[in-house]
């Protein structure tokens, strides 16, 4: 009998039950490591194997559970490594001998958890795995068992290590009573990940008992691919008189087989607190009982850690924002090592409903492998969607598949020969996804006809490397619109033609089809729309741009993808009255600001640049604009985030006058009054000062910002040096509001005509005039209010 | 101790001075709140430290604890029936602080004050579930309202004594020369455990 014959039996396969608490019935020492036994006590180990024979096991597990170096090391036998395994293995050999049963080494937890959480690293995760898989193969197992693993990530680096040794797998872990791993993974991302990484069985054990178990079992076996392996433990542990007893005996264990083999569960064994009693009820249960089959699943899933994504029906969007060409700012950012920006836009776009996140750190003259390492740890903390590594070089592509804990989609490989050879080896062994681009040596090909071609020629290299169609997604490639006037149709009819021809998935980036062109957002938005229409399953776009998002909406809606519309009608419906009151409503860049529609504001900035000054837009737009959202903040009829939407919508417009104002400036206009704002020393609370800026920045002042903690002398100096009108001074403390006084004081003494205005928590209108500060702004828009009256009285 | 923190919308539009009655909005900065929330959770690091402390003496002027006496009649009356006091710090950790400010510096402000007010509520939420959970676990007592150095006439320069006792520095919480604590979402503070009439 060998495993491979196994898995073709249609009936369901016994796995034997506990060895550690068996060996604790046998009266093994707390603290001594079990694997000892094999060469102290080995006919203790193989009464063990025996009775489980004798009860109708028809695959024993060798007593190597903890011997992986690592562990082994904790209790000083790192160098008996060989040793012990070899004589575990030995022992079940013996005891099976002339019964055909086969025997399984086991491989669990190395004891200490994978970076970022824990010191071991995933490469040497892999090794550990793999020294441990290559000494039980050559002890001589049929097989292998990975079991009780608690993190997804682990079970990784246990399956990639053991799968060298080339034994057939099974891989199961264990769950929490809310149905996740200790480190938070579901049931159905597991099964996902296992089986892609091509673990032969998959499955769950100890846990707590069958009840538990079977939730488990109906997810996973509601996306398994390959046979699935249940072996709880015998119930819930408990402690009575300060032994662990667990509670199920072995008839209502073996009650719940009928019902696994329902699901499609074909393996079933014991784990913690199971006895040979146990097994011998399974045994006896499970013989009338037919495992169910079901249809072979071919839907595609992407996960992270802890979340897993089904690329159906409904197209999905993947974010592309993080990505540095083109965007200096991210660029900067991660030459420098800093990944804050990069994981801030991995949150907005997941917000705006990104989901899967593109991945690209390709900035030249800087350590890519380091860089896609460091992030991948980051967002797969701080997010839950699976990422898709995108970089030309296969290195960087493995360091972020080794990194990253879950399904990743590889952004991709191309019709070259040479880069099918070296990409898709490591999609395979990583178990990700892959994107293949229709280009070949000889460039994008304008045909649809060629793309086909190039498609086949990829996807029959993914059919060797034994990566299943359904984790294939053929991006047909978008041509500039200006560029290839006719050939754009033929994006559209290759997406069509290779879905039909091949059974897999179509991704598009749509963007690059309104390069050059002007209402590029039109274009793009009217292209997707089409894609869609033409099948595609996965689009590459910015998730913030509302147009895209709506109209992916109206195109899924359209082309039958969004079943009865619910996507469509759950986002605007009640939007209706919404409309009409919008169009009635004035477009003024006034009104715009008001409402905290940042999008229109670019566009209505540049249609008054062509007719009016733009002194006379910040005068006659901007500040009335903030002037009335100011009376209805104080009202209350807005609240301050609206407060802030439109200082930052103003900015926007301010942003582009600057521009404006920096050439008339040389034409000799007046100079532009100057604000000095400092938060006094000692005192870090900025948060008040910062709004006050956000909103007086738009009032066509230069801002002079010293920030927190400043101290007395470089206030003054900052006054000198910018010949500023107003000085801005907050205080959230009694224990530092002590400091204006004296700063007030200085600039009087140094003969200094600045106007000075105060606020903060504990400062009152009372103290300002107390210490002969001109003016006292209670909040930002009173602050707002009062500077420009300074300005004014100054002048 | 599980200390999770459930953040209320009702609260944090509260901090955002938002008026039940008269604040007019739409769905757009609503759903900018509910993001920043989210992602304002990923950004809390809860410290806590604290120490049970026996009531030696209260004689309505003074409270004499084990290892520190506050001369204050307020407080005194806080504690009056108290056997105990819980001495504590709580912080939610400067990673929220340190993306108010990048938020500022990016041009957003908008998203940094709602992040701001998500930040006062978290350490207030962190706050009441490590007092319900710390005199839960304390027996069968009833807690006193808390009460916090900078409130009413209790010094804030009281928090350098408490800080020092409770080894705050070990989780992070420092004090300037001007008695400004940081991470800037902290509370320091005591409350009282009285212990419940019928003993349960």
């Amino acid at each position: 009998m060998t495993f491979k014959n196994l898995l073709r039996k249609k009936k369901i396969i016994i796995f034997d039950g506990a060895m550690g608490t068996m060996l604790q019935r046998e009266n093994l020492p707390q603290g001594v490591c079990p694997e000892t036994y094999n060469l102290t006590h080995p006919q203790i180990i193989k009464k063990i194997h025996q009775a489980y024979i004798d009860a109708g096991a028809q695959v024993i597990i060798a007593n190597t559970f903890g011997a992986n170096r690592l562990k082994l090391r904790g209790y000083g036998l790192e160098a008996d490594q060989e040793k012990l395994i070899s004589a575990g293995v030995r022992i079940a050999r013996e005891a099976a001998k002339g019964t055909g049963i086969l025997v399984a080494g086991d491989i669990s937890i190395l004891g200490e958890l994978l970076a970022p959480l824990g010191k071991v690293s995933f490469s040497e995760a892999v090794d550990l795995f793999a020294e441990q898989a290559w000494l039980l193969k050559h002890s001589g197992c049929d097989c292998l068992i990975i079991e009780t693993m608690t993190d997804l990530q682990e079970m990784r680096a246990a399956i990639i290590g053991s799968k060298k040794a080339g034994l057939p797998i099974i891989a199961s872990m264990t769950f929490e009573k809310d149905l996740r791993t200790v480190t938070g993974t579901d049931p159905v991302t597991a099964a996902i990940v296992m089986q892609s990484l091509d673990a032969d069985v998959i499955g769950a054990n100890c846990s707590a008992g069958p009840q538990e178990l079977l939730a488990v079992a109906e997810k996973m076996t509601s996306v398994a691919k390959v046979p699935v392996i249940i072996q709880p433990n015998a119930g819930l542990p408990r402690l009575e008189n300060g032994k662990t007893v667990f509670p199920l005996e072995a008839a209502e264990f073996a009650s719940f087989t009928a019902a696994f083999a329902k699901l499609g569960v074909s393996f079933l064994g014991g784990c913690c607190g199971t006895t040979p009693e146990h097994i011998k009820m399974l045994k006896a249960g499970s013989l009338k009982l037919k495992v169910k089959t079901k249809d072979k699943s071919d839907k595609t899933y992407l996960t992270s850690r802890t979340k897993t994504v089904e690329i159906g029906e409904y197209p999905v969007i993947i974010g592309e924002r993080i990505n540095p060409t083109a965007r200096k700012a991210l660029a900067e950012a991660i030459k420098s090592g800093n990944f804050s920006l990069a994981s801030e836009e991995a949150r907005s776009q997941v917000s705006a409903g990104c989901d899967l996140l593109d991945v690209n750190v390709s900035v030249p003259g800087t350590n890519e492998k380091e860089s896609i390492r460091k992030l991948v740890f980051d967002l797969s903390s701080q997010i839950d969607k699976p990422l898709v590594l995108d970089s030309p070089n296969p290195e960087v592509i493995e360091e972020g598949l080794k990194q990253f804990p879950g399904k990743a989609l590889v952004n991709s490989v191309t019709g070259e020969k040479a880069k099918l050879k070296k990409l898709l080896p490591l999609v395979k062994q990583y178990g990700a996804a892959v994107i293949g681009l229709c280009i070949d040596e000889k460039g994008i090909p304008k045909t649809w006809q060629k793309r086909v071609e190039i498609a086949g020629k990829i996807i029959k290299e993914t059919d060797n490397c034994g990566i299943p169609r359904s984790d294939v997604f053929i991006d047909c490639l978008t041509l500039a619109l200006s560029a290839e006037p006719g050939g754009i149709m033929d994006t559209i009819r290759a997406i069509t033609e290779i879905k039909k021809k091949y059974a897999v998935k179509t991704v598009l980036g749509v963007s690059n089809v309104s390069h050059g062109l002007p209402n590029r957002s039109l274009v793009n938005a009217t292209f997707l729309g089409i894609a869609v229409a033409a099948g595609l399953d996965a689009v590459i776009m910015n998730p913030l741009d509302a147009k895209m998002q709506e109209t992916l909406l109206a195109a899924a809606y359209i082309s039958g993808k969004d079943a009865n519309g619910q996507k469509y009608l759950s986002a605007f419906s009640g939007q209706r009255s919404e409309d009409s009151q919008k169009n009635k409503a004035d477009t003024s860049l006034r009104s715009a600001i008001i409402m905290g529609d940042k999008d229109g504001i670019l566009a209505l900035t540049e249609q008054l640049l062509a007719g009016a000054r733009a002194l006379d837009i910040i005068n006659l737009e901007i500040i009335p604009a903030l002037e009335e959202v100011g009376i209805k903040y104080e009202n209350r009829e807005y609240f301050l985030p609206q407060l802030m939407m439109a200082a930052e919508c103003a900015q926007v417009a301010m942003k582009r006058l600057r521009q404006e104002l920096a050439k008339d400036s040389s034409a000799g206009s007046p100079k532009q009054a100057t604000i000095v704002f400092a938060t006094v020393k000692g005192d870090v609370h900025d948060i008040g000062k910062n709004i006050v800026i956000a909103i007086l920045q738009n009032y066509g002042y230069k801002i002079v910002d010293l920030g927190k903690d400043v101290p007395q002398g470089k206030i003054i100096a900052a006054v000198k040096k910018h010949r500023a009108e107003v000085v801005a001074l907050s205080a959230l403390m009694t224990t530092t509001m002590v400091e204006m006084p004296a700063i007030i004081k200085a600039l009087k003494q140094a003969g200094l005509k600045v106007k000075t205005v105060i606020g903060g928590a504990v400062v009152t209108g009372e103290y300002a005039a107390s210490i002969g500060a001109d003016a006292y702004a209670k909040d930002a828009v009173e602050a707002a209010r009062v500077i420009k009256q300074l300005i004014a009285g100054s002048s | 101790m599980k200390l999770d923190i459930n953040i209320r919308e009702k609260e944090v539009l509260r901090y955002l001075k938002y008026d039940l009655d008269r604040t007019k909005t739409d769905d757009k900065i609503i759903r900018l709140v509910r993001e920043q929330i989210k992602i304002g959770v990923t950004l809390v690091y809860p410290g806590l430290k604290y120490k049970i402390l026996p009531v030696l003496d209260n004689n309505g002027e003074k409270v004499k604890l084990s290892a520190l006496v506050i001369k204050n009649k307020n407080i005194a009356r806080l504690l009056k029936d108290a056997e105990k006091t819980v001495l504590f710090v709580t912080t939610i950790g400067s990673a929220l602080e340190k993306e108010i400010n990048r938020l500022f510096s990016a041009g957003e402000p908008t998203k940094a004050v709602i992040l701001d007010a998500v930040g006062s509520e978290a350490v207030e939420v962190l706050t009441d579930t490590v007092q319900e959970a710390l005199t839960q676990q304390a027996g069968p007592y009833r807690p006193t309202p808390r009460f916090s150095p900078g409130y009413g006439d209790w010094p804030v320069n009281e928090n350098k004594a408490i800080l020092r006792l409770l080894a705050a520095q070990t989780i992070g919480v420092k004090m300037s020369a001007q008695c400004m604590l940081s991470p800037q979402k902290t509370v320091t503070g005591i409350w009282g455990l009285v212990r419940k009439a019928d003993g349960r």
